[in-house]
């Protein structure tokens, strides 16, 4: 039974907490402009190795 | 350094719809890069004072060719623009002060190249204007409002090339993986003005550089620009900075399993030399609300638009209101229609321990408790999020000169 209370009112909190989070994201997307850029054209010849996979001499 | 019409001797401007400039008097069209600035720049010579090596081949990779600028001061923020050809400032791009004082006529340091904007005026305010009305918590004045400044401006920036290597350890609980990485920078652009911040430099890019075209003065006229105040030894430091920065991203998107609070050592090694000093377009465009300037700016190559908006709370509490009206009725209607709601009406009506002998045991207790922790995490987590974008937008409204005021200041070294 009181799992089912608490089932209850722990929906209804985290209702609130979609709520503001929703409302949140939409607010940044219609007030706030110009996110920092995912294009590096200035990086070339990037070369990233896993040390163990390395072939040995 | 104004250029005239070479068929009416009237004041040329640079035109970004043209890539040329044009005459306002004859309509004429002339190739900036047909007249050239001969008469504009001098050589620099150095002192005989004894300077320390390193300084002496910083300074000399800058120093060199000058031009002649106008610089007006705003008294009321302590900002400084170069304003090129004959037009007069009349407002503070910054603050959006009236109190501009032109302050001297000076030389300064000629740059290697130049972006010329490629977005018109009219293209960057219809794509703030694009933004604000798409906007859904903008307040209805802002929709409406006319900009009080609309300038372009060319903010200065060094390029820096060389190579950049790490090598980097990252932990998954006993599971250790070392990876080596290594990269080359080509023009990796750092401001080398204080005038904007960094976080808003960041947001303008990219700039695509391959476009950059060796300097003239000619590029200028219409446009305002901004001084350079930042030194190589300053400069460079910014560079390593963004170039791990990138570097790091490019390493996380590359091994994807691990993440950046898995990494325990970082060995990072890089040379990176400045190349070259260039002018970036970018359009300022400024409103006004009970004398606060709210400042965008427009990436003048590719329209970018950067900056933010006053927010219109009363539509924000109506929304959150109304998302967790719906969202809670919603969930009131399952648990009815589950069955469930009759025992929680059961529970509030002091009938517990029959119920409870029917459903519940201790291992219940313990559910009900981890349940309420994931619901109080969510909502905690919400709270958090809000708070967070609320103190962003208010923050990075006056980013733009609150960097640049708190460094006349003297607060910001």
């Amino acid at each position: 039974m009181i799992l089912i209370v608490v089932g209850y009112a722990a929906a209804i909190i985290a209702c609130a907490g979609l709520a503001l989070l929703f409302v949140a994201n939409i607010l940044r997307m219609s007030n706030s402009y110009g996110s920092e850029s995912e294009d590096h054209s200035c990086m070339k010849r990037f070369k990233c190795m896993d040390v163990d996979q390395r072939p040995r001499l | 350094m104004a250029k005239n019409c070479p068929g009416c001797g009237a004041p040329l401007e640079y035109d970004p719809g043209f890539d040329a400039l044009v005459c306002g008097s004859c309509g004429n069209i002339v190739d900036p890069q047909s007249l050239p600035d001969a008469q504009d720049f001098y050589l620099n010579y150095d002192s005989d004072e004894p300077v320390d090596l390193e300084d002496t081949l910083e300074e000399e990779e800058l120093s060199g060719e000058t031009y002649d600028c106008h610089i007006y001061t705003c008294s009321q923020c302590g900002g400084e623009v170069i304003v090129s050809g004959t037009e007069a400032s009349t407002k503070c791009i910054y603050c959006g002060s009236t109190a501009v004082v032109f302050n001297r006529i000076a030389k300064e340091q000629r740059p290697d190249y130049i972006v010329p904007f490629k977005i018109t005026k009219e293209e960057a305010l219809t794509n703030v204007k694009r933004k604000l009305i798409a906007g859904l918590f903008v307040p209805k004045y802002f929709k409406k409002a006319e900009p009080t400044v609309v300038r372009g401006i060319y903010v200065p920036y060094f390029l820096y090339q060389g190579w950049y290597k790490d090598t980097q350890r990252f932990q998954v609980g006993d599971n250790a993986k070392i990876y080596d990485g290594e990269c080359e920078f080509v023009d990796l652009p750092v401001e080398a003005c204080r005038a904007l911040a960094d976080q808003t430099s960041a947001q303008l890019d990219p700039f695509h550089l391959n476009e950059k075209v060796p300097f003239e003065s000619s590029y200028l006229m219409g446009f305002y620009s901004n001084i350079q105040d930042l030194d190589l030894k300053h400069a460079k430091g910014q560079a390593q900075i963004r170039a791990r920065a990138i570097f790091d991203k490019a390493m996380l998107d590359q091994i994807r399993n691990m993440k950046s609070s898995n990494r325990v050592t970082s060995v990072p090694t890089s040379e990176l030399a400045f190349s070259s000093y260039a002018l970036l377009p970018v359009w300022f465009i400024s409103f006004e609300k009970n004398g606060t300037p709210y400042t965008f700016l427009v990436n003048g190559q590719t329209g970018k638009v950067v900056g933010t908006v006053p927010w219109n709370r009363a539509l924000a509490a109506i929304m959150v209101g109304g998302f967790f009206l719906a969202m809670a009725a919603l969930t009131t209607f399952i648990f009815i229609q589950s069955g469930l709601l009759p025992a929680v009406h059961d529970f509030f009506l002091g009938r517990s321990s029959r119920v409870m002998n029917r459903y519940g045991d201790n291992s219940e207790a313990m559910a009900s408790i981890g349940l309420l922790s994931a619901a109080g995490g969510l909502f905690g987590y919400g709270v958090a999020k809000f708070k967070k974008v609320v103190r962003n937008l208010n923050l990075s409204r006056s980013v733009v000169t609150f960097i640049f005021s708190k460094k006349r200041q003297g607060d910001v070294k």
